[in-house]
């Protein structure tokens, strides 16, 4: 072998926690990214020796779709993503992704990004963090009220999806 | 043997420099990339269409090449073409992210070296000297990097990690307000960039660069379209030699390097394969074209000794942006861009390996998925510009640092060292993915 590479044995062992496990942190910026606004005003709080404070509400709350969540307890949640077809279609564009039976974020996912996602026809990926303080059980709660297809069940990346499931891990 | 470690300062990541000295003499000198992110394990067991969103997250400079390869790599693995407005919509991210890239680059990173290694200052100024030294170039900087956040806000929803592109082709359909919107900030780019490329013949081009940059006998790779600029789609090439060409698809690309998911790296496979460079000076022995009239004119400014510099690589970021430009504001006005396609189905597997390529700002960047019949990531593997320049990175450095050494001054040896470092622009954050 030529080349400069680097044996990743030691890496896999290693778990990537938040940096407020380790010291105090001054405030947390959510997003990724942090839409650009809301980052500069939170500098300038920072600068100004003030606290970051994150809304408390979801993306919900202000979703342009709220209106068209029809709850039914049979809605059956199936898809991480619309198909092709479903973006396609432009009438479909204008309900909500849970009825849908699509995955979105939104119910647990803090406010504030201006839902970029959503105006664009594709649902929330939680990218502004969790609307309260712990994503797990947060995600546990909300996935519970609904049915989730086998498929999604068996998926790793709506807990794992920017990591690996711990399991694998040798 | 003594080790001496420095972290690398400017340049995107966090990166450190290791000099080893043995009996009075440097032995050798490495650039190390910080740690292991591990974006091939995450993407094990992800549906494909998660793909392009995760793997936008290995850079925030380079993230449009990212996500455009993988969905790249999915259609390959469908064999599906996405329509024309969706290719025209990825070339103007693209360039969106170029702008950005390359202008950074430019003004933070290498600018102050420059000042410094051909005289004109007495040290690297830092960002207030720079204000103060010519406040017009440090307006002018900021208004290219906005351009390039804007041109991706509106084409890709969000400034950085797009949303719009998706296997199968891109989610948007521009209006003619914003069409014209982004014309005005590509023709604002253009007028800035000409004053940006004037100033820096005036400033660099009289003067030789120096020799310990002057590039070793090298091989060049990058992406073109029989040899006319096109950073998203074309063939591979290798120029070897400077002289000998050799073209081969980006399917075959295990005849050069390879790697092994268990490291991290890339196998070059034999030492001759090592020495490849990426990034805009390959782009430049390659392309024989840029498309733009106005690049062979800047060209004449500059003599011989620079064609086979490192240093030379500044001035070619500066021209890109431009052709790029230019090129964007011609797909503007493309009829394609204003018509709606409906998005092709993805449904029947053609071949479980999907390879592409991209040309990212520095250098050509490969993505190889292969995936099963439950249509998850069973392997991947990532081809990082910055990856494949390495071993050249660390002969030069090597080279330099031994020269440099003959003053017994190791604060000084580490100085020199990073400024060439940063030369090649490397992108630490992908290299580490
Ligand atoms: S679940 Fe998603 S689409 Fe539905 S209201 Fe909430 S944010 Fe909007
Ligand atoms: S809609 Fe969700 S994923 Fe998209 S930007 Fe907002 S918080 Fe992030």
């Amino acid at each position: 072998m030529f080349g400069f590479w680097r044996d990743i044995e030691s890496f896999k062992k290693k778990k990537v926690s938040p940096l407020s496990d380790f010291i105090e942190i001054d405030g947390i910026i959510p997003g990724c990214p942090p839409p650009s606004k809301f980052l500069g005003n939170c500098l300038i709080k920072l600068l100004e020796k003030k606290n970051i404070v994150l809304s408390p509400k979801n993306l919900c709350s202000e979703c342009p779709y709220k209106n068209n969540f029809r709850f039914d307890l049979d809605t059956e949640i199936s898809q991480m993503y619309p198909h092709n077809s479903q973006l396609n279609d432009d009438t479909e564009n204008y309900d909500c992704f849970l009825t849908k039976g699509i995955l979105c974020m939104g119910p647990i996912t803090r406010e504030g990004c201006d839902h970029k996602c959503i105006k664009q026809g594709l649902p929330c990926e939680g990218c502004m963090g969790p609307v309260s303080k712990d994503y797990t059980s947060n995600l546990v709660n909300f996935l519970s009220l609904f049915h989730l297809s086998n498929d999604l069940r068996n998926y790793s990346g709506i807990f794992y999806r920017f990591s690996k499931p711990r399991i694998w891990r040798k | 043997m003594q080790k001496v470690i420095d972290v690398c300062t400017r340049v995107e990541g966090h990166g450190n420099l290791e000099i080893y000295v043995k009996d009075d003499e440097v032995s050798h000198v490495e650039f190390r990339i910080g740690p292991y992110r591990g974006f091939e394990h995450i993407l094990i067991g992800k549906k494909i269409a998660d793909v392009p969103l995760i793997i936008s997250r290995v850079c925030g400079l380079c993230h449009a090449s990212q996500s455009i390869v993988s969905c790249k790599a999915i259609e390959s693995m469908y064999n599906i073409k996405p329509h024309l407005q969706a290719v025209i919509l990825r070339r103007l991210l693209m360039t969106g992210k170029l702008l950005k890239s390359h202008s950074m680059h430019y003004f933070f990173q290498s600018f102050p070296d420059l000042l410094e290694i051909f005289n004109l200052r007495e040290k690297s100024p830092d960002l207030n000297d720079l204000l103060k030294y010519n406040t017009q170039l440090t307006s002018n900087t900021f208004d290219i990097i906005k351009i390039g956040n804007e041109i991706n806000h509106i084409f890709g929803g969000r400034s950085v990690h797009s949303i719009t592109p998706l296997p199968g082709g891109v989610i948007y359909k521009p209006s003619l307000k914003n069409i014209k919107i982004a014309q005005k900030h590509f023709e604002k780019a253009s007028f800035l960039l000409e004053t940006i490329i004037e100033e820096f013949y005036h400033l660099f081009s009289q003067f030789t660069p120096p020799e310990e940059f002057s590039l070793p006998n090298t091989n060049y790779l990058a992406l073109n379209k029989n040899r006319t600029y096109d950073r998203y789609e074309g063939i591979l090439t290798i120029k070897k030699n400077n002289t000998k060409f050799e073209d081969f698809s980006e399917i075959e690309y295990k005849k050069y390097f390879d790697k092994d998911p268990n490291l991290q790296g890339i196998d070059f496979g034999s030492k001759d394969h090592t020495n490849l460079l990426v990034g805009p000076i390959a782009r430049n022995k390659i392309v024989e074209n840029y498309g733009s009239e106005l690049f062979l004119s800047y060209l004449e400014h500059f003599d011989k000794s620079w064609k086979n510099n490192l240093l030379y690589s500044n001035f070619l970021r500066l021209v890109e942006m431009h052709c790029e430009v230019t090129k964007s504001l011609n797909l503007l006005e493309d009829p394609f861009l204003r018509k709606v396609y409906p998005l092709p189905e993805i449904n029947v597997i053609g071949n479980k390996n999907g390879i592409a390529v991209v040309e990212a700002p520095r250098g050509t960047l490969i993505h190889h998925y292969r995936i099963n019949d439950k249509k998850t990531i069973e392997e991947a593997r990532l081809f990082i510009a910055t990856d494949i320049n390495l071993p050249i990175i660390n002969n030069m450095i090597t080279d330099y640092a031994k020269k440099l050494y003959e003053k017994k001054d190791l604060s000084f040896v580490k100085k020199k060292v990073q400024m060439m470092i940063r030369t090649f622009d490397p992108c630490i954050s992908c290299a580490t993915h």
